[in-house]
Protein backbone atom coordinates (compact mmCIF):
# COMPACT_ATOMS: atom_id res chain seq x y z
CA UNK A 1 0.00 0.00 0.00
CA UNK A 2 2.62 2.20 1.06
CA UNK A 3 4.71 1.51 -1.92
CA UNK A 4 1.62 2.30 -4.14
CA UNK A 5 0.88 5.72 -2.87
CA UNK A 6 4.46 6.60 -3.58
CA UNK A 7 4.19 5.36 -6.70
CA UNK A 8 0.82 7.49 -7.63
CA UNK A 9 3.08 10.59 -5.99
CA UNK A 10 6.27 9.92 -8.26
CA UNK A 11 3.35 9.70 -11.30
CA UNK A 12 1.43 12.88 -10.08
CA UNK A 13 4.93 14.78 -9.86
CA UNK A 14 6.46 13.47 -13.26
CA UNK A 15 2.74 14.51 -15.25
CA UNK A 16 3.38 17.90 -13.61
CA UNK A 17 6.87 18.31 -14.32
CA UNK A 18 5.45 17.32 -17.46
CA UNK A 19 2.42 19.73 -18.02
CA UNK A 20 4.70 22.51 -16.59
CA UNK A 21 7.08 21.71 -19.37
CA UNK A 22 3.87 23.32 -21.85
CA UNK A 23 3.67 19.97 -23.34
CA UNK A 24 1.03 19.31 -25.27
CA UNK A 25 -0.40 15.72 -24.47
CA UNK A 26 -2.56 13.28 -27.14
CA UNK A 27 -3.86 9.93 -27.08
CA UNK A 28 -4.83 8.28 -30.21
CA UNK A 29 -7.45 5.54 -29.78
CA UNK A 30 -6.93 3.07 -32.56
CA UNK A 31 -9.71 0.73 -33.69
CA UNK A 32 -11.11 -0.45 -36.58
CA UNK A 33 -14.30 1.38 -37.92
CA UNK A 34 -13.79 4.66 -35.72
CA UNK A 35 -15.25 7.61 -36.77
CA UNK A 36 -13.81 9.72 -39.00
CA UNK A 37 -14.06 13.66 -37.94
CA UNK A 38 -16.04 16.16 -39.63
CA UNK A 39 -14.76 19.01 -41.07
CA UNK A 40 -15.44 21.70 -43.16
CA UNK A 41 -13.00 23.54 -45.83
CA UNK A 42 -14.25 26.60 -47.29
CA UNK A 43 -12.92 28.10 -50.51
CA UNK A 44 -10.21 30.70 -49.58
CA UNK A 45 -11.61 34.25 -50.39
CA UNK A 46 -9.16 36.93 -51.98
CA UNK A 47 -8.40 39.58 -48.79
CA UNK A 48 -8.36 42.76 -51.18
CA UNK A 49 -11.14 42.81 -53.76
CA UNK A 50 -8.06 43.49 -56.16
CA UNK A 51 -5.89 40.24 -55.37
CA UNK A 52 -4.86 39.95 -59.35
CA UNK A 53 -5.97 36.96 -61.28
CA UNK A 54 -7.14 34.14 -59.76
CA UNK A 55 -4.77 31.67 -58.29
CA UNK A 56 -3.99 28.44 -60.77
CA UNK A 57 -4.18 26.10 -57.96
CA UNK A 58 -6.72 26.01 -55.28
CA UNK A 59 -4.70 25.54 -52.05
CA UNK A 60 -8.44 24.50 -50.40
CA UNK A 61 -9.40 22.03 -52.74
CA UNK A 62 -5.54 20.60 -52.18
CA UNK A 63 -5.96 20.64 -48.78
CA UNK A 64 -9.31 19.01 -48.81
CA UNK A 65 -7.91 16.03 -50.45
CA UNK A 66 -5.34 15.54 -48.15
CA UNK A 67 -7.71 15.87 -45.49
CA UNK A 68 -9.34 12.85 -47.51
CA UNK A 69 -6.18 10.79 -48.13
CA UNK A 70 -5.21 11.10 -44.77
CA UNK A 71 -8.08 8.93 -43.72
CA UNK A 72 -9.18 10.74 -40.43
CA UNK A 73 -11.82 12.96 -41.96
CA UNK A 74 -15.10 12.96 -43.63
CA UNK A 75 -14.51 16.52 -45.60
CA UNK A 76 -17.32 18.62 -46.82
CA UNK A 77 -16.25 21.38 -49.23
CA UNK A 78 -18.12 24.69 -49.07
CA UNK A 79 -17.67 27.91 -51.44
CA UNK A 80 -18.45 30.26 -48.22
CA UNK A 81 -18.80 30.13 -44.66
CA UNK A 82 -22.15 29.34 -43.55
CA UNK A 83 -21.81 28.37 -39.82
CA UNK A 84 -25.82 27.51 -39.20
CA UNK A 85 -25.10 25.18 -42.12
CA UNK A 86 -22.17 23.69 -40.27
CA UNK A 87 -23.75 23.32 -37.53
CA UNK A 88 -26.42 21.85 -39.04
CA UNK A 89 -24.43 18.86 -40.84
CA UNK A 90 -22.51 18.11 -37.42
CA UNK A 91 -19.29 19.79 -38.44
CA UNK A 92 -16.90 20.77 -35.41
CA UNK A 93 -14.22 21.96 -37.08
CA UNK A 94 -13.85 24.09 -40.78
CA UNK A 95 -10.58 25.14 -42.51
CA UNK A 96 -11.04 28.45 -44.25
CA UNK A 97 -8.39 31.54 -45.31
CA UNK A 98 -7.62 34.02 -47.48
CA UNK A 99 -5.07 34.65 -50.06
CA UNK A 100 -3.32 37.89 -51.60
CA UNK A 101 -0.40 38.43 -54.27
CA UNK A 102 2.96 40.70 -53.03
CA UNK A 103 5.17 41.00 -55.98
CA UNK A 104 5.81 37.27 -57.54
CA UNK A 105 4.39 36.02 -54.33
CA UNK A 106 1.29 34.63 -53.21
CA UNK A 107 0.53 35.10 -49.62
CA UNK A 108 -1.82 32.32 -47.85
CA UNK A 109 -3.54 32.71 -44.28
CA UNK A 110 -5.00 29.58 -43.96
CA UNK A 111 -6.90 28.15 -39.93
CA UNK A 112 -8.34 25.76 -38.42
CA UNK A 113 -11.75 27.41 -36.57
CA UNK A 114 -13.77 26.04 -34.31
CA UNK A 115 -17.28 26.01 -35.84
CA UNK A 116 -19.26 26.51 -32.31
CA UNK A 117 -16.81 29.08 -30.77
CA UNK A 118 -15.34 30.06 -34.27
CA UNK A 119 -12.24 30.23 -31.92
CA UNK A 120 -8.84 29.61 -33.45
CA UNK A 121 -6.98 26.28 -33.43
CA UNK A 122 -4.09 26.57 -35.52
CA UNK A 123 -3.13 29.50 -38.30
CA UNK A 124 -0.17 29.43 -40.40
CA UNK A 125 0.93 32.55 -43.07
CA UNK A 126 2.96 30.80 -46.07
CA UNK A 127 4.51 33.31 -48.87
CA UNK A 128 5.37 31.29 -51.41
CA UNK A 129 5.52 31.45 -55.83
CA UNK A 130 2.85 30.13 -57.03
CA UNK A 131 4.41 27.35 -58.66
CA UNK A 132 4.29 26.12 -54.97
CA UNK A 133 1.00 26.84 -53.71
CA UNK A 134 0.55 22.85 -53.67
CA UNK A 135 3.67 22.74 -51.56
CA UNK A 136 2.00 25.53 -48.92
CA UNK A 137 -1.50 23.59 -49.12
CA UNK A 138 0.41 20.23 -48.14
CA UNK A 139 2.38 21.43 -45.40
CA UNK A 140 -1.12 23.46 -43.98
CA UNK A 141 -2.80 19.89 -44.21
CA UNK A 142 0.14 18.49 -42.05
CA UNK A 143 -0.48 21.08 -39.49
CA UNK A 144 -4.25 20.62 -39.13
CA UNK A 145 -3.46 16.82 -38.52
CA UNK A 146 -1.15 17.54 -36.24
CA UNK A 147 -3.63 19.74 -34.01
CA UNK A 148 -6.14 17.72 -34.75
CA UNK A 149 -4.63 14.06 -33.91
CA UNK A 150 -1.07 14.89 -32.36
CA UNK A 151 0.24 12.71 -35.72
CA UNK A 152 2.74 13.71 -38.27
CA UNK A 153 0.71 13.97 -41.73
CA UNK A 154 2.03 12.44 -44.84
CA UNK A 155 1.19 15.32 -47.19
CA UNK A 156 4.29 16.43 -47.26
CA UNK A 157 6.04 13.36 -48.23
CA UNK A 158 6.84 12.36 -51.21
CA UNK A 159 6.73 9.11 -53.21
CA UNK A 160 10.26 7.98 -55.86
CA UNK A 161 9.41 5.96 -58.99
CA UNK A 162 10.64 4.34 -62.11
CA UNK A 163 9.08 5.81 -65.48
CA UNK A 164 9.48 4.78 -68.79
CA UNK A 165 10.48 6.54 -71.62
CA UNK A 166 10.99 4.01 -74.38
CA UNK A 167 13.88 1.47 -73.94
CA UNK A 168 15.42 3.57 -71.14
CA UNK A 169 13.96 3.72 -67.61
CA UNK A 170 14.36 7.12 -65.40
CA UNK A 171 14.16 7.57 -61.56
CA UNK A 172 11.84 10.27 -61.23
CA UNK A 173 10.53 11.89 -57.59
CA UNK A 174 6.69 13.17 -57.31
CA UNK A 175 4.57 15.02 -54.13
CA UNK A 176 2.31 11.81 -52.58
CA UNK A 177 -0.45 12.95 -54.73
CA UNK A 178 1.07 11.96 -57.75
CA UNK A 179 1.50 15.69 -58.77
CA UNK A 180 5.02 17.37 -60.00
CA UNK A 181 6.90 14.39 -61.37
CA UNK A 182 10.26 15.34 -62.05
CA UNK A 183 13.12 13.64 -63.19
CA UNK A 184 16.13 12.52 -61.10
CA UNK A 185 18.44 10.99 -64.05
CA UNK A 186 18.60 11.50 -67.34
CA UNK A 187 21.07 8.64 -68.67
CA UNK A 188 18.73 7.62 -71.43
CA UNK A 189 19.68 3.95 -69.81
CA UNK A 190 17.78 1.44 -67.24
CA UNK A 191 17.14 2.98 -63.95
CA UNK A 192 15.97 0.64 -61.27
CA UNK A 193 14.18 -0.28 -57.69
CA UNK A 194 15.10 3.55 -56.35
CA UNK A 195 14.89 3.72 -52.61
CA UNK A 196 14.74 6.99 -50.28
CA UNK A 197 17.71 7.87 -47.76
CA UNK A 198 16.50 8.20 -44.48
CA UNK A 199 16.69 11.81 -44.41
CA UNK A 200 14.98 12.24 -48.04
CA UNK A 201 17.35 13.64 -49.20
CA UNK A 202 18.87 11.48 -51.59
CA UNK A 203 17.68 8.13 -53.21
CA UNK A 204 19.92 4.81 -53.99
CA UNK A 205 19.06 2.84 -57.27
CA UNK A 206 20.23 0.62 -59.53
CA UNK A 207 21.45 1.60 -62.77
CA UNK A 208 23.10 0.18 -65.87
CA UNK A 209 24.27 3.90 -66.65
CA UNK A 210 28.02 2.51 -67.29
CA UNK A 211 27.30 -0.94 -68.73
CA UNK A 212 26.77 -2.87 -65.73
CA UNK A 213 23.92 -2.63 -63.23
CA UNK A 214 25.39 -1.03 -60.23
CA UNK A 215 23.93 1.04 -57.13
CA UNK A 216 24.16 4.72 -57.35
CA UNK A 217 23.19 7.73 -55.09
CA UNK A 218 21.80 10.47 -56.76
CA UNK A 219 21.11 14.26 -53.72
CA UNK A 220 17.70 15.04 -55.16
CA UNK A 221 19.14 18.90 -54.44
CA UNK A 222 22.50 19.10 -55.33
CA UNK A 223 21.75 16.48 -58.65
CA UNK A 224 25.49 14.53 -57.31
CA UNK A 225 25.88 11.37 -58.45
CA UNK A 226 28.27 8.96 -56.70
CA UNK A 227 29.04 4.90 -57.59
CA UNK A 228 28.55 2.99 -54.49
CA UNK A 229 29.65 -0.59 -56.23
CA UNK A 230 32.04 -1.55 -57.58
CA UNK A 231 31.92 -4.66 -59.17
CA UNK A 232 30.45 -5.14 -62.82
CA UNK A 233 28.31 -7.92 -61.80
CA UNK A 234 24.72 -7.67 -60.90
CA UNK A 235 23.45 -5.37 -57.95
CA UNK A 236 20.15 -4.41 -57.20
CA UNK A 237 16.92 -3.41 -54.16
CA UNK A 238 18.89 -1.58 -52.00
CA UNK A 239 16.53 -0.32 -48.37
CA UNK A 240 18.91 2.17 -45.90
CA UNK A 241 18.51 1.36 -42.52
CA UNK A 242 17.90 4.50 -40.63
CA UNK A 243 19.52 3.43 -37.17
CA UNK A 244 22.68 2.51 -38.48
CA UNK A 245 22.89 3.89 -41.59
CA UNK A 246 23.55 0.86 -43.41
CA UNK A 247 22.16 0.06 -47.12
CA UNK A 248 21.36 -3.63 -47.61
CA UNK A 249 21.16 -4.84 -51.16
CA UNK A 250 21.53 -8.18 -53.48
CA UNK A 251 24.26 -8.68 -55.53
CA UNK A 252 25.75 -11.43 -57.54
CA UNK A 253 29.42 -10.17 -57.19
CA UNK A 254 30.46 -13.90 -55.55
CA UNK A 255 28.61 -15.73 -58.20
CA UNK A 256 24.86 -16.70 -56.72
CA UNK A 257 22.42 -14.26 -55.83
CA UNK A 258 23.42 -13.04 -51.85
CA UNK A 259 22.37 -10.02 -49.74
CA UNK A 260 24.99 -7.51 -48.88
CA UNK A 261 25.29 -4.61 -46.19
CA UNK A 262 27.49 -1.75 -46.79
CA UNK A 263 27.88 1.51 -45.43
CA UNK A 264 26.20 4.41 -46.98
CA UNK A 265 29.04 5.20 -49.01
CA UNK A 266 30.11 1.61 -50.68
CA UNK A 267 32.31 1.35 -47.75
CA UNK A 268 33.08 -1.96 -45.03
CA UNK A 269 30.74 -4.50 -47.94
CA UNK A 270 29.47 -7.54 -45.81
CA UNK A 271 28.00 -10.66 -46.67
CA UNK A 272 24.82 -11.91 -45.15
CA UNK A 273 23.45 -14.91 -46.76
CA UNK A 274 25.40 -17.81 -48.02
CA UNK A 275 24.09 -20.52 -50.48
CA UNK A 276 23.10 -21.59 -53.61
CA UNK A 277 19.54 -19.75 -53.76
CA UNK A 278 18.53 -16.56 -54.93
CA UNK A 279 18.32 -14.18 -51.98
CA UNK A 280 17.30 -10.71 -53.00
CA UNK A 281 15.03 -7.84 -52.09
CA UNK A 282 16.15 -7.10 -48.29
CA UNK A 283 14.20 -4.66 -46.22
CA UNK A 284 15.29 -3.45 -43.00
CA UNK A 285 12.63 -3.39 -40.21
CA UNK A 286 12.24 0.04 -38.99
CA UNK A 287 14.42 -0.41 -35.59
CA UNK A 288 16.81 -1.86 -37.92
CA UNK A 289 17.78 -5.14 -36.13
CA UNK A 290 15.90 -7.16 -38.49
CA UNK A 291 15.81 -7.81 -42.60
CA UNK A 292 13.11 -9.24 -44.60
CA UNK A 293 13.69 -10.91 -48.08
CA UNK A 294 13.21 -13.01 -50.49
CA UNK A 295 14.85 -16.35 -51.15
CA UNK A 296 13.98 -19.46 -53.60
CA UNK A 297 15.65 -22.42 -51.40
CA UNK A 298 12.63 -24.03 -51.37
CA UNK A 299 12.40 -24.05 -55.51
CA UNK A 300 10.41 -20.77 -55.57
CA UNK A 301 10.40 -17.62 -54.23
CA UNK A 302 8.96 -17.05 -50.42
CA UNK A 303 9.41 -14.08 -47.85
CA UNK A 304 11.72 -15.01 -45.01
CA UNK A 305 13.04 -12.71 -42.35
CA UNK A 306 16.38 -12.32 -40.49
CA UNK A 307 18.62 -10.39 -37.92
CA UNK A 308 20.69 -7.91 -39.64
CA UNK A 309 23.48 -10.13 -39.46
CA UNK A 310 22.44 -12.72 -41.36
CA UNK A 311 21.34 -15.11 -38.84
CA UNK A 312 17.86 -16.45 -37.05
CA UNK A 313 16.12 -16.89 -40.69
CA UNK A 314 12.60 -17.90 -40.59
CA UNK A 315 10.31 -18.29 -42.95
CA UNK A 316 7.33 -15.93 -43.02
CA UNK A 317 5.03 -17.02 -45.78
CA UNK A 318 3.61 -20.72 -46.91
CA UNK A 319 0.44 -19.64 -49.25
CA UNK A 320 1.21 -19.21 -52.81
CA UNK A 321 3.98 -20.60 -54.76
CA UNK A 322 5.57 -17.64 -55.93
CA UNK A 323 5.65 -14.51 -53.17
CA UNK A 324 8.16 -11.31 -53.61
CA UNK A 325 8.55 -7.60 -52.54
CA UNK A 326 8.32 -7.40 -49.00
CA UNK A 327 8.39 -4.05 -46.90
CA UNK A 328 8.02 -3.65 -43.42
CA UNK A 329 5.29 -1.18 -41.84
CA UNK A 330 6.37 1.57 -40.02
CA UNK A 331 5.43 0.10 -37.06
CA UNK A 332 6.73 -2.52 -37.61
CA UNK A 333 3.58 -4.86 -37.32
CA UNK A 334 3.51 -6.23 -40.64
CA UNK A 335 5.23 -6.97 -43.67
CA UNK A 336 3.20 -6.04 -47.09
CA UNK A 337 4.43 -8.91 -50.19
CA UNK A 338 3.36 -9.83 -53.54
CA UNK A 339 1.99 -12.79 -55.13
CA UNK A 340 1.51 -14.55 -58.11
CA UNK A 341 -1.66 -16.13 -59.22
CA UNK A 342 -2.07 -16.68 -62.90
CA UNK A 343 0.05 -14.72 -64.46
CA UNK A 344 -0.55 -11.63 -62.22
CA UNK A 345 0.43 -9.78 -58.38
CA UNK A 346 -2.00 -9.08 -55.86
CA UNK A 347 -1.24 -7.66 -52.73
CA UNK A 348 -0.68 -9.12 -49.55
CA UNK A 349 -0.59 -8.58 -45.79
CA UNK A 350 0.72 -10.58 -43.25
CA UNK A 351 2.47 -10.15 -39.22
CA UNK A 352 5.70 -11.29 -38.58
CA UNK A 353 4.31 -14.65 -37.11
CA UNK A 354 3.28 -15.35 -40.63
CA UNK A 355 -0.35 -15.19 -39.38
CA UNK A 356 -3.24 -13.17 -40.29
CA UNK A 357 -2.22 -13.28 -44.55
CA UNK A 358 -4.93 -10.45 -45.69
CA UNK A 359 -5.15 -9.85 -49.36
CA UNK A 360 -5.33 -6.13 -50.65
CA UNK A 361 -6.08 -6.86 -54.17
CA UNK A 362 -8.14 -8.82 -56.24
CA UNK A 363 -9.01 -9.45 -60.10
CA UNK A 364 -7.40 -5.82 -61.34
CA UNK A 365 -4.95 -6.08 -63.50
CA UNK A 366 -1.37 -6.61 -61.87
CA UNK A 367 -0.30 -5.33 -58.57
CA UNK A 368 2.99 -4.55 -58.00
CA UNK A 369 5.90 -3.17 -55.43
CA UNK A 370 3.69 -1.97 -52.51
CA UNK A 371 5.10 0.62 -50.11
CA UNK A 372 4.24 1.91 -46.64
CA UNK A 373 3.65 5.61 -46.08
CA UNK A 374 5.89 6.64 -43.46
CA UNK A 375 2.94 6.65 -40.99
CA UNK A 376 1.62 3.21 -42.14
CA UNK A 377 -1.74 4.23 -42.98
CA UNK A 378 -1.86 4.05 -46.25
CA UNK A 379 0.19 1.95 -49.11
CA UNK A 380 1.30 3.03 -52.62
CA UNK A 381 2.04 0.53 -55.17
CA UNK A 382 1.68 0.47 -59.30
CA UNK A 383 -1.02 -1.43 -60.98
CA UNK A 384 -1.67 -2.25 -65.02
CA UNK A 385 -5.64 -2.28 -63.85
CA UNK A 386 -5.67 0.83 -66.36
CA UNK A 387 -3.73 -0.74 -69.22
CA UNK A 388 -0.65 1.01 -68.66
CA UNK A 389 1.59 1.24 -65.03
CA UNK A 390 0.30 3.41 -63.62
CA UNK A 391 0.66 4.44 -59.41
CA UNK A 392 -2.38 4.11 -56.53
CA UNK A 393 -2.84 4.77 -53.58
CA UNK A 394 -5.13 2.66 -50.65
CA UNK A 395 -5.31 2.04 -47.09
CA UNK A 396 -3.19 0.05 -45.45
CA UNK A 397 -6.35 -2.38 -45.07
CA UNK A 398 -7.33 -2.35 -48.62
CA UNK A 399 -9.75 -0.06 -48.47
CA UNK A 400 -10.32 3.55 -50.82
CA UNK A 401 -8.02 2.66 -54.04
CA UNK A 402 -7.39 5.42 -55.47
CA UNK A 403 -5.18 6.14 -58.65
CA UNK A 404 -2.86 9.22 -58.23
CA UNK A 405 -0.73 9.14 -61.87
CA UNK A 406 -2.13 8.66 -65.02
CA UNK A 407 0.97 8.56 -67.70
CA UNK A 408 0.69 4.85 -67.86
CA UNK A 409 4.49 4.45 -67.35
CA UNK A 410 5.34 4.39 -63.80
CA UNK A 411 6.26 1.39 -61.40
CA UNK A 412 8.46 0.52 -58.54
CA UNK A 413 7.39 3.13 -56.36
CA UNK A 414 8.90 3.85 -52.56
CA UNK A 415 7.34 6.13 -49.87
CA UNK A 416 10.08 8.43 -48.47
CA UNK A 417 9.95 8.94 -44.47
CA UNK A 418 8.22 12.23 -43.00
CA UNK A 419 9.15 15.60 -43.93
CA UNK A 420 10.77 17.64 -40.66
CA UNK B 1 -4.26 -52.07 -60.04
CA UNK B 2 -7.11 -52.31 -63.12
CA UNK B 3 -5.87 -55.39 -63.51
CA UNK B 4 -5.88 -56.11 -59.80
CA UNK B 5 -9.22 -54.45 -59.04
CA UNK B 6 -10.85 -56.20 -62.67
CA UNK B 7 -9.33 -60.08 -61.12
CA UNK B 8 -10.74 -58.78 -57.90
CA UNK B 9 -14.38 -58.50 -58.59
CA UNK B 10 -14.08 -61.45 -60.91
CA UNK B 11 -13.10 -63.01 -57.58
CA UNK B 12 -15.72 -61.64 -55.40
CA UNK B 13 -18.61 -62.72 -58.01
CA UNK B 14 -16.95 -66.24 -58.42
CA UNK B 15 -17.33 -66.45 -54.72
CA UNK B 16 -21.18 -65.19 -54.06
CA UNK B 17 -22.81 -67.41 -51.84
CA UNK B 18 -20.08 -69.02 -49.94
CA UNK B 19 -19.38 -68.16 -46.20
CA UNK B 20 -17.48 -64.97 -45.00
CA UNK B 21 -14.30 -66.65 -43.97
CA UNK B 22 -13.94 -68.52 -47.55
CA UNK B 23 -14.57 -65.22 -49.34
CA UNK B 24 -11.71 -63.97 -47.49
CA UNK B 25 -9.14 -66.83 -47.64
CA UNK B 26 -10.31 -66.68 -51.90
CA UNK B 27 -9.63 -63.28 -51.86
CA UNK B 28 -6.19 -63.66 -50.51
CA UNK B 29 -5.07 -66.70 -52.72
CA UNK B 30 -6.28 -64.42 -55.89
CA UNK B 31 -5.14 -61.70 -54.82
CA UNK B 32 -1.77 -63.33 -54.49
CA UNK B 33 -2.25 -64.75 -58.17
CA UNK B 34 -3.11 -61.49 -59.74
CA UNK B 35 -0.24 -59.25 -57.81
CA UNK B 36 1.97 -62.21 -60.69
CA UNK B 37 -0.19 -61.43 -63.73
CA UNK B 38 0.41 -57.57 -63.07
CA UNK B 39 3.53 -57.83 -62.69
CA UNK B 40 4.29 -59.48 -65.86
CA UNK B 41 2.15 -56.99 -67.39
CA UNK B 42 3.98 -53.89 -66.26
CA UNK B 43 7.08 -55.88 -66.84
CA UNK B 44 5.77 -55.90 -71.16
CA UNK B 45 4.72 -52.68 -70.86
CA UNK B 46 8.07 -51.35 -69.55
CA UNK B 47 10.31 -53.85 -71.81
CA UNK B 48 8.47 -51.78 -74.96
CA UNK B 49 9.83 -48.93 -73.59
CA UNK B 50 9.59 -45.05 -75.25
CA UNK B 51 11.18 -44.08 -78.17
CA UNK B 52 13.71 -41.22 -77.43
CA UNK B 53 15.29 -39.60 -80.16
CA UNK B 54 18.58 -37.35 -79.47
CA UNK B 55 16.26 -33.61 -80.45
CA UNK B 56 19.47 -32.27 -81.66
CA UNK B 57 19.36 -28.59 -83.06
CA UNK B 58 21.22 -27.91 -86.21
CA UNK B 59 22.30 -25.03 -86.25
CA UNK B 60 24.45 -23.55 -89.26
CA UNK B 61 28.21 -22.11 -88.38
CA UNK B 62 27.24 -18.95 -88.86
CA UNK B 63 23.93 -18.61 -86.62
CA UNK B 64 26.22 -20.50 -83.61
CA UNK B 65 25.28 -17.82 -81.46
CA UNK B 66 21.77 -17.26 -81.50
CA UNK B 67 19.71 -17.07 -78.30
CA UNK B 68 19.12 -20.48 -76.08
CA UNK B 69 15.75 -20.48 -74.12
CA UNK B 70 14.49 -21.34 -71.14
CA UNK B 71 11.67 -22.81 -69.16
CA UNK B 72 9.35 -20.54 -66.96
CA UNK B 73 11.01 -19.73 -63.72
CA UNK B 74 14.16 -22.23 -64.68
CA UNK B 75 17.50 -21.34 -65.59
CA UNK B 76 18.62 -25.39 -66.61
CA UNK B 77 19.91 -25.37 -70.06
CA UNK B 78 18.51 -28.07 -71.96
CA UNK B 79 20.69 -30.90 -73.44
CA UNK B 80 19.65 -29.87 -76.76
CA UNK B 81 21.47 -26.96 -77.35
CA UNK B 82 24.83 -28.60 -75.13
CA UNK B 83 26.83 -29.38 -78.70
CA UNK B 84 25.78 -26.05 -79.80
CA UNK B 85 27.82 -24.44 -76.30
CA UNK B 86 30.53 -27.23 -77.00
CA UNK B 87 30.90 -25.08 -81.06
CA UNK B 88 30.91 -22.11 -79.73
CA UNK B 89 33.54 -22.66 -76.75
CA UNK B 90 35.40 -24.30 -79.48
CA UNK B 91 35.18 -20.94 -81.78
CA UNK B 92 36.02 -18.57 -78.95
CA UNK B 93 38.89 -21.54 -77.96
CA UNK B 94 40.30 -20.75 -81.28
CA UNK B 95 39.42 -17.06 -81.89
CA UNK B 96 41.18 -15.77 -78.51
CA UNK B 97 40.76 -12.15 -79.94
CA UNK B 98 36.91 -11.89 -79.31
CA UNK B 99 34.54 -11.76 -75.70
CA UNK B 100 31.14 -12.96 -75.31
CA UNK B 101 28.71 -10.86 -73.57
CA UNK B 102 26.40 -13.25 -72.28
CA UNK B 103 22.94 -11.49 -71.37
CA UNK B 104 20.08 -12.90 -69.61
CA UNK B 105 16.43 -12.20 -69.88
CA UNK B 106 13.08 -13.13 -68.76
CA UNK B 107 9.80 -13.26 -69.28
CA UNK B 108 7.20 -10.88 -68.17
CA UNK B 109 5.49 -12.99 -65.64
CA UNK B 110 7.64 -12.22 -62.27
CA UNK B 111 8.61 -9.74 -60.14
CA UNK B 112 11.09 -7.43 -61.45
CA UNK B 113 13.52 -8.17 -58.85
CA UNK B 114 13.64 -11.99 -58.76
CA UNK B 115 13.37 -11.79 -62.95
CA UNK B 116 16.86 -9.61 -62.58
CA UNK B 117 18.43 -12.05 -60.34
CA UNK B 118 16.73 -15.18 -62.45
CA UNK B 119 18.54 -13.58 -65.23
CA UNK B 120 21.79 -13.35 -64.32
CA UNK B 121 21.50 -17.14 -62.80
CA UNK B 122 20.39 -18.19 -66.97
CA UNK B 123 23.25 -16.13 -68.07
CA UNK B 124 25.58 -17.53 -65.68
CA UNK B 125 24.58 -20.90 -66.35
CA UNK B 126 25.60 -20.75 -69.95
CA UNK B 127 28.73 -19.15 -68.92
CA UNK B 128 29.46 -21.63 -66.80
CA UNK B 129 29.51 -24.49 -69.40
CA UNK B 130 31.42 -22.44 -71.78
CA UNK B 131 34.45 -22.26 -68.54
CA UNK B 132 33.79 -25.94 -67.92
CA UNK B 133 34.89 -25.79 -71.99
CA UNK B 134 37.72 -23.94 -71.44
CA UNK B 135 36.56 -20.40 -72.32
CA UNK B 136 38.95 -18.11 -69.57
CA UNK B 137 36.30 -16.56 -67.49
CA UNK B 138 37.56 -12.94 -68.06
CA UNK B 139 36.33 -12.85 -71.64
CA UNK B 140 32.92 -13.99 -71.06
CA UNK B 141 30.98 -11.11 -69.96
CA UNK B 142 27.52 -11.69 -67.69
CA UNK B 143 24.49 -9.03 -67.27
CA UNK B 144 21.29 -9.61 -66.44
CA UNK B 145 18.20 -7.44 -68.03
CA UNK B 146 15.31 -9.36 -65.92
CA UNK B 147 12.57 -8.53 -67.67
CA UNK B 148 13.31 -5.18 -68.84
CA UNK B 149 13.92 -6.05 -72.72
CA UNK B 150 11.80 -8.17 -73.91
CA UNK B 151 11.69 -9.27 -77.84
CA UNK B 152 7.95 -9.78 -77.61
CA UNK B 153 5.80 -7.70 -75.98
CA UNK B 154 2.16 -9.47 -76.51
CA UNK B 155 0.81 -11.27 -73.36
CA UNK B 156 0.38 -15.82 -74.17
CA UNK B 157 3.18 -18.43 -74.04
CA UNK B 158 4.32 -17.78 -77.04
CA UNK B 159 6.00 -14.60 -76.37
CA UNK B 160 6.80 -15.46 -72.96
CA UNK B 161 8.88 -18.54 -74.56
CA UNK B 162 10.51 -16.51 -76.65
CA UNK B 163 11.68 -13.65 -73.70
CA UNK B 164 12.72 -16.41 -71.62
CA UNK B 165 16.15 -16.48 -73.27
CA UNK B 166 20.14 -16.25 -73.10
CA UNK B 167 21.46 -13.96 -75.75
CA UNK B 168 24.91 -13.82 -77.19
CA UNK B 169 27.19 -10.95 -78.44
CA UNK B 170 30.57 -11.44 -79.76
CA UNK B 171 32.72 -8.50 -78.97
CA UNK B 172 35.80 -8.01 -80.86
Amino acid sequence: MRYLLLVAMMLICFSSLLLGAGEDLFIEVESEGIQKMEIGVIAFQPKQAESGPPLTGAPWTVVATDLRFSGRFNVTEFSVLDTAELHRKNIAVFIDGKWSREGEKVVLDCFVHDAFTLSQITGKQYSVREKDVRRASHLFSDEAVFRLFGEKGIASTRIVCVAQFGKAKEICIMDYDGYNLTRLTSNNQLNLSPCFSPDNKSVVYTSYRQGTPALYKTGIYTGKTVRLTTNNRLNFSPSWSSVDDRIAFASTMNGDCDIYTMDADGGAMKRITMGGAIESSPCYSPNGYEITFTSDRTGNPQVYIMDNEGTHIRRLTFEGKYNDAPTWSPKGDKITYISLEKARFDIYTVDLEGSNVKRLTQENGSNEHPSFSPDGRLLVFSSTRAGGSDLYLMGADGTDQTRITFTGNLSSPEWSGYYE
Amino acid sequence: MTVVGFLLAACVSAFKGTKKGDLLDGRQQLKGAAREVHEIKVAEEEGNGRDLRWREEIVPEDSLFQDIYFEYNRSEIDTTVLSRLVRMARRMNTDKGVTLRIEGHCDERGSQEYNLALGERRAAAAALYLGRLGVESVRLEIISFGEERPLDRSENEAAYAKNRRVHFEVKP
